[in-house]
């Protein structure tokens, strides 16, 4: 069906494109992930054990501790952090966070846009001209329950 | 600065700027007078802070001052700070030194540099803030350490909430009941903090028959911003904005309420002072109180270093006591907790903090008790 694209808001600029990672729940990056892995740790979400790493990670919002801007900054230098941020509304820490580690972030998607948009669907981001692609893909890359919204 | 022609350093911190600003609805950057940044012990940032702190180029346009560290920076090996951390955390302040700011670490910088009413500042400890706020009438949101380092290194700060006259009018009146003294005050920010905070209301306006000092207000204002993100109160006939306000909620709390916040259910293994850092006039009531008697359980007070070096004479009596007078940090962001099990303070804030963030057990009481519990001894 090719590819569908969004038009969002730029919160930091850059461009990124691999498989999307689609978190239901708000992320803290401070005690949800593991920085050395990428591994999402938090038990609760339904992409407990899945990584971010290189992944457009998509999420409602960031929620927790500003030491998470920090964590964010670690992950990229350990080369463990999403490719790209895309939320539904934004808040300080993971802007602060985003900016400190050049991730390139998209903020604005409507609620309904992100339960459409297909877990492991493949994204490119342009965070300089605020918009982001996706496209279904076949093949399982990341083994995510597929209950729920992720 | 935006398109990077500056360097990297200072484009980053005017999209971190812009960004915040475009967040939180500001029309503009305005220039700040001074700027006091947190996330300066290695216990809170970490590795990755340290990273990104190696970093940063360029140089502070503005005073620029932080927060407490996780050792006093000269005396940590007395303190049972380890080698290891004390590397770490004199990497993290050297690199602060290196881009100009001053190594103050207090969250007391009203006390190293003078603030005046209408002053707009990038200030980030949760209670400085507060007492710049509500105490001098200075303007500043309560910034992250990040924040305030884009701050420190551009000199601006978006224009938005706190700094902006209808963010600053109170929306929830407080009766105090009966009359408070030193510590109550820091018991009554704590119970008033939590109470607020579960009605979703922000700046309090006090009105009481007492007429708390400056000390009493710096201890108001940190329980208040510790149990309920209070960044602004005011006191009726006290603070400089105090105005009145018809139609807000009412709370009335009674002086009894506040004592119920006082018992000892634990033998403490360490009395601290110093949450925030003392004051000249705080340490001259602990020097009073003790009379030169011997304390007979570890006694520590945090100030900060400018304090204590205006005040050597009195800091020599204290610390004849046996008392430990340490600057550049507190009970609080430092890896102390680890050779303690149960902490005795003075402050509201300090009684919080100790339990969620040092995962200790804490006891609250006023000043004079304190002082009795640290010369009694251990059983």
């Amino acid at each position: 069906m090719g590819m569908q694209t969004i038009k969002l808001k730029s919160v930091c600029r850059g461009k990124g494109k691999g498989r999307i990672l689609k978190s239901p729940k708000p992320i803290s990056f401070l005690g949800d992930i593991d920085p050395s892995t990428g591994m999402v740790s938090d038990p609760d979400n339904p992409c407990h054990g899945v990584s971010v790493k290189g992944k457009v990670l998509v999420f409602p919002h960031g929620r927790g501790s500003t030491v998470g801007s920090y964590v964010l900054y670690r992950m990229k230098v350990e080369d463990t952090a999403p490719i790209a941020l895309v939320s539904i509304t934004s808040e300080p820490i993971v802007v602060v966070g985003a900016i400190m580690a050049r991730i390139p972030y998209l903020e604005g998607l409507d609620r309904d846009t992100f339960l459409k948009i297909p877990q492991n669907a493949y994204a490119i981001v342009n965070a300089n001209e605020g918009w982001m692609k996706y496209e279904e893909v076949c093949g399982n890359v990341a083994d995510v329950d597929d209950s729920g919204m992720c | 600065m935006l398109n990077g022609e500056m360097g990297e350093t200072l484009q980053m911190c005017m999209e971190m700027l812009v960004a915040l600003g475009e967040l939180y609805g500001a029309e503009r950057l305005i220039d700040v007078k001074s700027v006091q940044i947190s996330g300066v012990s290695y216990k809170t940032i970490g590795e990755a802070g340290l990273m990104w702190l190696s970093n940063l180029e360029g140089r502070v346009k503005v005073p620029s001052m932080l927060n407490p560290a996780g050792m006093d920076l000269q005396r940590w090996e007395e303190m049972g700070i380890s080698h290891d951390f004390a590397s770490k955390q004199l990497e993290i302040v050297r690199k602060f030194a290196e881009i100009g700011v001053e190594i103050t670490c207090t969250c007391t910088p009203y006390y190293h540099h003078e603030i005046k009413m209408g002053d707009h500042l990038a200030w980030s400890e949760s209670s400085a803030v507060c007492y710049a706020n509500s105490v001098i009438g200075a303007r500043t949101n309560r910034e992250g350490g990040p924040s305030a380092i884009a701050s420190a290194l551009t000199g601006k700060t978006p224009l938005y909430g706190l700094h902006l006259d209808e963010n600053r009018v109170p929306d929830v009146k407080i009766i105090v009941e009966g009359g408070l003294s030193g510590t109550d005050y820091g018991a009554l920010g704590y119970v008033v903090g939590e109470l607020i905070c579960e009605m979703d209301k922000k700046i309090p306006i006090f009105t009481t028959t007492g007429n708390p000092t400056d000390d009493e207000l710096k201890l108001l204002g940190a329980s208040l911003a510790a149990t309920g993100s209070v960044a602004l109160y005011h006191v009726e006939g006290i603070t400089p904005e105090a105005k009145q306000v018809s139609g807000l909620d009412e709370i009335v709390i009674e002086s009894s309420e506040i004592k119920e916040m006082y018992g000892v259910d634990k033998e403490p293994d360490l009395v601290a002072f110093g949450c925030p850092h003392c004051s000249e006039n705080e340490l001259k009531e602990i020097e009073r109180m003790l009379k030169g008697r011997k304390v007979k359980r570890e006694t520590w007070i945090f100030a900060s270093r400018k304090v204590i070096e205006d005040n050597k004479k009195v800091v020599e009596s204290i610390e004849k006591s046996g008392v430990k007078v340490f600057a550049d940090t507190c009970m609080v962001v430092s890896p102390l907790c680890e050779n303690f099990s149960c902490i005795l303070v003075n402050s509201g804030k300090a009684y919080r903090y100790v339990r969620t963030l040092c995962g200790l057990e804490s006891i609250l009481l006023p000043t004079q008790e304190c002082i009795e519990w640290a010369c009694r001894p251990s059983s």
